[in-house]
């Protein structure tokens, strides 16, 4: 499982206008891009639409999902992140959309 | 796929596109959708396009400058996307030009008002675009070149429910 501090984001200003952002998530694996319309509700973040892509195509995991969720709101100070209605593209239930993915700030693991 | 740049010149093109899973796989959104904002679609409105094309499997749009059809339907090809001009016309840089509608109506064998009610367009409306005093927009235009390509579908869509 990658670590929080092996993550890094660069945003893709090209792709960002209006409600939409796009992000470059730099994992140990490769870069994934995201693509959402991202809202701020207090300290949570619901991101809604999202579209992710990585080339080339890797495995990301729920694990190393959560990673990323993780250093996300490390870096951009939120505590919460709800993804509504992401749409698989890939996998046995591709074109479906998945349930909410809802993740909690947990404190930074002692060294 | 980073870096891209945004295309300079070319020609207005209606797309229709279409996921095609089986031929293709699996269609990569953001390469896709890049594809379109690269020839001037706004991002909006390409991410919009690319869902309706996962929802319904098939999406018409409007790219504003296509620089070569066979770039741009690569580019879609290879993120699982087919891609098929309705029609290719208009100066570089420019706007589409456009569609002829009382040879579109005549091909049809229509009157203008047979036209204009099967389509669902006011009568005058139909009058003004013949006789030059207006010009059908983009979401028209699109519209026209529905009508051009697929005319009974069209019509069964327009009468549906």
């Amino acid at each position: 499982m990658w670590q929080r501090e092996q993550i890094g984001f660069r945003l893709r200003e090209e792709l960002c206008a209006g409600d939409i952002v796009t992000l470059e998530v730099l994992t140990p694996a490769g870069t994934i891009v995201m693509m959402g319309e991202p809202e701020d509700v207090g300290r949570m973040l619901v991101v809604c639409e999202v579209h992710s892509h990585s080339e080339p195509s890797h495995e990301v995991g729920t694990a190393n999902l959560g990673v990323i969720a993780q250093a996300l709101m490390q870096r951009y100070e939120y505590d919460e992140i709800v993804i509504k209605g992401a749409r698989r593209e890939s996998g046995l239930r591709a074109g479906q959309f998945a349930r909410d993915i809802r993740y909690r700030r947990r404190a930074e693991p002692a060294v | 796929m980073r870096g891209s740049s945004r295309v300079t010149s070319g020609t207005a093109v209606a797309l229709n596109l279409r996921s095609d899973r089986d031929r293709l796989g699996p269609v990569a959104t953001i390469p896709a959708i890049e594809a379109l904002v690269k020839r001037h679609v706004p991002l909006l409105r390409a991410k919009r396009a690319i869902e309706a094309m996962l929802d319904d499997g098939t999406v018409f749009v409007e790219v504003p400058r296509v620089e070569d059809m066979q770039t741009l339907a690569g580019e879609l090809r290879a993120a699982g996307v087919a891609a098929r001009p309705s029609i290719v016309r208009g100066a570089a840089g420019g706007q589409a030009d456009a569609v002829d509608v009382a040879a579109l109506r005549q091909r049809l064998a229509m009157t203008q008002e047979q036209f204009a009610r099967v389509f669902r367009i006011a009568l005058p409306v139909v009058r003004n675009w013949e006789q030059g005093r207006n010009k059908p927009d983009g979401v028209a235009t699109v519209m026209l070149r529905m009508i051009e390509a697929h005319p009974k579908e069209v019509e069964a869509l327009l009468w549906s429910g």
